[in-house]
């Protein structure tokens, strides 16, 4: 008789507890959400039209850090008449470096390769880095912490073949970006596009 | 016969909610749909300036965006526009 005798709310009880744990995964969901509504809304609000590429890297860098966990973010840019690529903004372990040009050429580490690929490009491990022709940069040699995940989007120019340079994300993690995380950093990366001189 | 009935009015009577229950299961419904129809409003724009930032091309005029741009009139999109191609006299 026992297991008879319940409290004539149990069952209301049950289906209130069921829709409490609704609501939390639902506030978790608009919190995840929002959060990427207002990076866009970030991005779109830090921009104006021919800013330079040093600011716009300034602009968006904390955003985007916080935003996808990052360890480095930076913009390369493409000197195609030169061949060579210019880091107007890259940072990395914490502060901003200055890096010096390098040639455009397939051997030219990542970004280089991503350039001349014309299309973005996910690492997700070190050895898939590695096999791609990861350089370390000087902070990775000193620290020991190494890039585990990299993300290369090339930006946008009116010749489809010849980007106007790259925006590249890396985490030390590994497989740090989903393909939601990566669809969202190749839309900051095509707004950014659109708004470089 | 007896005991089934008084058993199933038993049984039916765990069911009933009380007021403050019920109440309680109204404001939670209210709460998750509220949140449902925010995220959701979060989610579309996140979509609508995607796909804009995925049609718009460098050095495109006002004219050619607004084309390709036709029928995605989110807020959000049309800010974008505005800063990209800002009309004479925006601004003052």
């Amino acid at each position: 008789m026992k297991g008879l005798i319940h409290s004539p709310t149990a069952a209301a009880e049950d289906s209130i507890q069921d829709l409490e744990r609704q609501v939390a995964t639902q506030e978790e969901d608009l919190r995840l959400a929002t959060l990427d509504r207002d990076l866009l809304r970030g991005v779109i609000g830090r921009l104006r039209p021919r800013i330079p590429w040093e600011d716009s890297g300034m602009a968006l860098c904390e955003l985007c850090l916080r935003s996808f966990l990052l360890s480095g973010f930076y913009l390369a840019q493409a000197d195609w008449s030169n061949a060579r690529i210019i880091f107007p903004f890259f940072h990395e372990a914490g502060r901003a470096r200055a890096l010096a040009p390098i040639p455009l050429s397939l051997e030219a580490g990542l970004t280089g390769r991503t350039l001349l690929e014309a299309h973005p490009v996910y690492l997700p491990n070190r050895s898939a880095c590695e096999a791609h022709g990861m350089r370390l940069t000087d902070p990775e040699q000193q620290s020991g912490l190494i890039t585990h995940s990299w993300f290369g989007v090339p930006l946008r120019a009116a010749d489809p073949d010849r980007p106007a340079g790259l925006m590249g994300f890396h985490a030390y993690q590994e497989d740090a970006f989903s393909p939601q995380r990566r669809e969202l950093m190749a839309t900051v990366a095509a707004l950014t596009a659109l708004h470089l001189p | 016969v007896l005991l089934q009935r008084l058993f199933r009015r038993f049984q039916g009577a765990k069911t009933v909610p009380t007021l403050a229950q019920r109440e309680r299961e109204q404001s939670l419904l209210h709460r998750a749909e509220g949140l449902r129809t925010e995220a959701e409003a979060s989610r579309r724009e996140v979509e609508a300036v995607t796909a804009a930032a995925s049609l718009l091309r460098p050095g495109m005029t006002r004219a050619e965006a607004l084309v390709a741009l036709s029928g995605n009139d989110h807020p959000q999109v049309v800010a974008l526009l505005s800063r990209l191609f800002p009309a004479p006299g925006d601004g003052k």
